[in-house]
C-alpha cells in the first residue's frame, strides 16, 4: 500500500515538474527568440558567408579567427515529448527549436566578437554541433548540445563591394 | 564581380514546433492505445497457449510461488486420516474422469469455516472445513471434488493466471526492474481462480459425467449447491466455484436435469471424513487459504 | 612567449588576398580535456529542467577552446610561424561529464604583399 502511495506521489511529482518545465521553458524560449531577433537586426551590418575566399577588395586587410558557442538544453517537457515522438517517428519539433535557437545564438556571438574587432564580414563560416550529455555512459538522448560557429573575420575598410 | 550582402532569411522554416501541448496529448493517447492493444494481445495469446504448457512445468511453477503448499510438519491423527480419505476419493474420481497420469492431484484440507473449495496450479485442490460440514453424502462432496478436478483437467488454473503472468512479465521486462517476481505474484493474486462462465459450465458437465460413471447416477450432486443457494444471505462470501456466471439457480437447474427419474440411494460419507468435519485444530498458517 | 603568441594571426581560410605564404611549417595542434565540476553539473541539471542555455557549460567549453587555441599557438610559435591558417575545431565527449576540445591548423609564415 505504501508502495503504491509512493509510486503515486512520484507520478504527481513528475507531472508537476513537467508542467513547470513547460511553462518556464516556453517563456524562456519566446524571450530568447525576441533577443535573437533584436540582436540579429543590430548586427546585420556584419555579413557572414561560408565561402572560403574573401573578395579581392579585402586584400591586405587585417583578419582574425572569431567564434561563438552556446550549450543548449531542452526542457523536461519537451524532452518527454521528443521521447514520445521518437516512438512514432516524425519531426522532433521541440529539438528543432532548441537547435535553431542555439545555432542562431552561436552565430550572433561570433558576430559580436567580430564587431568588437571592427570587422565588416566573416568568411568561411563553419557550424558545428556536438552532443554533450550522456550521463553515466547511458544513452539519454539529446539532453544538451553545444553549437559552435566560427570563421575568419575581416576588417574591411569598406563594405566588401567588388573592386 | 558580384556584390556581397545578407538579406533577411526566413528563419521560421527550420522550426516546426507549433502546438507542443496538443502534440503531447495526442502522442500520449496514442501510446496508451498502443500499450492497451499490446497488453490485450499478450493477455489473450497467453491464455490461448497456456494449456499447451506441459503439466510438470505448471507443478514446478507452483512450487516456486509463495502460495505453494508446504508439507505439514505435525497434524492430529483425525486430520491426517481425513486428508488421506479426501485424497483417496479424488483419485477414484480422477480414475472415473480418465485424468492423465501426469496430472497428480494433491488434496488439502483447510480449517476454515468458509464453505469453499478451490483448485490451483499444479493439481492442488483445497477443501475447507465449512464445505465439509455442509455435505451429508459422499455424492455431494464428490460433485465438488470432481468439479475442481475438472478444472485441473481442463488446465483452467494455468489459463486463468497465464494472461496475468504474461502481462506482468512483459511489464517487468519493459520497466527493466528486478522486482519482476513481485509483479508476477500480484498478477497471480489478482487472477487466480477466476474462471469464466464457460470454464465453470464445462467443469460442471465433466463432474456430472464423473458422478454418473462412479455412482451410476448423479443424485446428490445438487446438495451443496442447494445449501449455498438457500443460505446465501447468511454467508459473507459466495464460494469461488459459485461466484461466476451462470448463476447458481441456472447451474442447479442443469444439475437436476441430469438426474435419473427414479430416486437413488446416496452413499454416506466415509468415517474418516465424518471425523474430519469435527477435527478441531488451529487455523493452519501454512495455507494461505480462501480466495 | 605569450606576447608573441598573441601576435599570431589565426584564420580558418587558406587563401588570403594581399598576403603571400612564404613558408609552410606543417600541422600544429592544441587540445585540452576538461571535466565540469559537480556544483556546475548540479546547476546545469537544474537548468536543464526548464531548458535554454546552460551557461556553466558554455563558459567551460569556451575556456577550453581558448586554451586549445593557446596551446596550438604555442606550437606554432615554437616552429617560427607568424600565422596558423585553415584552423579547425572539434569537440568530443570522451567520458561522462568530460569533453576534449581540439584545435588544429597549418603553421605558416605569412607576409603582406605591398
Amino acid at each position: 500500500m505504501g508502495d503504491l502511495l509512493s509510486q503515486f506521489s512520484t507520478i504527481i511529482f513528475v507531472v508537476i515538474l513537467m508542467g513547470v518545465a513547460f511553462i518556464f521553458g516556453s517563456i524562456g524560449q519566446s524571450r530568447h527568440y525576441r533577443s535573437i531577433k533584436r540582436r540579429e537586426w543590430q548586427l546585420r551590418r556584419i555579413l557572414v558567408f561560408n565561402e572560403k575566399m574573401p573578395p579581392a577588395s579585402f586584400a591586405g586587410q587585417e583578419f582574425a579567427l572569431v567564434s561563438g558557442s552556446v550549450v543548449m538544453g531542452s526542457d523536461h517537457f519537451r524532452q518527454v515529448l521528443a521521447g514520445l515522438k521518437s516512438i512514432f517517428g516524425g519531426r522532433l519539433g521541440s529539438f528543432e527549436t532548441m537547435l535553431d535557437r542555439g545555432r542562431r545564438e552561436s552565430i550572433l556571438r561570433m558576430k559580436e566578437q567580430a564587431a568588437r574587432m571592427g570587422a565588416t564580414a566573416i568568411f568561411n563560416v563553419r557550424l558545428e554541433t556536438s552532443v554533450l550529455s550522456s550521463r553515466e555512459g547511458r544513452k539519454q538522448g539529446l539532453a544538451c548540445a553545444e553549437l559552435i560557429a566560427y570563421g575568419t573575420a575581416w576588417r574591411g575598410s569598406d563594405k566588401p563591394h567588388a573592386a | 564581380m558580384s556584390h556581397y550582402s545578407n538579406p533577411e532569411v526566413p528563419h521560421e522554416v527550420n522550426v516546426s514546433e507549433k502546438t507542443p501541448l496538443r502534440d503531447f496529448a495526442r502522442l500520449s493517447l496514442g501510446l496508451c492505445l498502443l500499450a492497451a492493444v499490446v497488453v490485450a494481445a499478450v493477455f489473450f495469446m497467453a491464455r490461448l497457449f497456456a494449456p499447451k504448457i506441459p503439466f510438470r512445468y505448471e507443478a514446478a511453477l507452483n512450487d516456486t510461488l509463495p502460495q505453494g503448499f508446504a508439507h505439514r510438519v505435525a497434524a492430529p491423527a483425525c486430520r491426517i486420516a481425513g486428508e488421506a480419505a479426501l485424497q483417496h476419493l479424488a483419485e477414484e474420481l480422477a480414475l472415473a474422469m480418465a485424468l492423465s497420469e501426469e496430472m497428480r492431484l494433491h488434496v488439502h484440507f483447510n480449517d476454515s469455516a468458509d464453505p469453499n473449495a478451490f483448485a490451483t496450479l499444479g493439481g492442488n485442490i483445497v477443501v475447507q472445513r465449512g464445505l465439509l460440514q455442509h455435505v451429508a453424502s459422499e455424492n455431494a462432496l464428490a460433485m465438488v471434488l470432481a468439479h475442481e478436478i475438472a478444472h485441473i483437467q481442463h488446465r483452467d488454473p494455468i489459463v486463468s493466471i497465464g494472461g496475468g503472468v504474461a502481462v506482468a512479465v512483459l511489464f517487468s521486462a519493459l520497466i527493466g526492474n528486478s522486482d519482476g517476481g513481485v509483479l508476477v505474484g500480484w498478477a497471480i493474486g489478482f487472477t487466480q481462480m477466476r474462471f469464466s462462465r464457460d470454464q465453470e459450465s464445462a467443469a460442471d458437465d465433466a463432474a456430472l459425467k464423473a458422478l454418473q460413471a462412479r455412482y451410476g447416477h448423479t443424485h446428490g450432486a445438487d446438495e451443496f449447491f442447494a445449501y449455498i443457494l438457500a443460505s446465501h444471505p447468511n454467508i459473507s462470501r459466495i464460494p469461488t466455484f459459485l461466484s461466476t456466471h451462470p448463476t447458481p439457480p441456472a447451474r442447479l437447474e442443469t444439475i437436476r436435469k441430469s438426474f435419473s427419474p427414479t430416486p437413488q440411494k446416496l452413499t454416506p460419507l466415509p468415517e474418516a471424513l465424518r471425523q474430519l468435519q469435527e477435527c478441531g485444530i488451529k487455523p493452519d498458517a501454512s495455507l494461505i487459504g480462501a480466495s | 612567449m605569450a606576447n608573441s603568441a598573441s601576435r599570431l594571426m589565426l584564420s580558418n581560410i587558406e587563401y588570403f588576398p594581399g598576403y603571400t605564404v612564404s613558408k609552410h611549417l606543417g600541422l600544429v595542434q592544441g587540445s585540452t580535456v576538461r571535466a565540469k565540476h559537480v556544483g556546475r553539473d548540479i546547476m546545469a541539471g537544474l537548468k536543464n529542467i526548464v531548458g535554454g542555455e546552460l551557461k556553466g557549460y558554455t563558459e567551460l567549453l569556451n575556456d577550453s577552446r581558448q586554451e586549445a587555441i593557446e596551446r596550438m599557438s604555442a606550437q606554432a610559435h615554437a616552429v617560427g610561424a607568424n600565422a596558423v591558417i585553415n584552423v579547425r575545431f572539434s569537440t568530443a565527449n570522451i567520458a561522462a561529464g568530460a569533453a576534449e576540445i581540439l584545435a588544429y591548423g597549418t603553421a605558416v609564415v605569412l607576409e603582406r604583399r605591398e
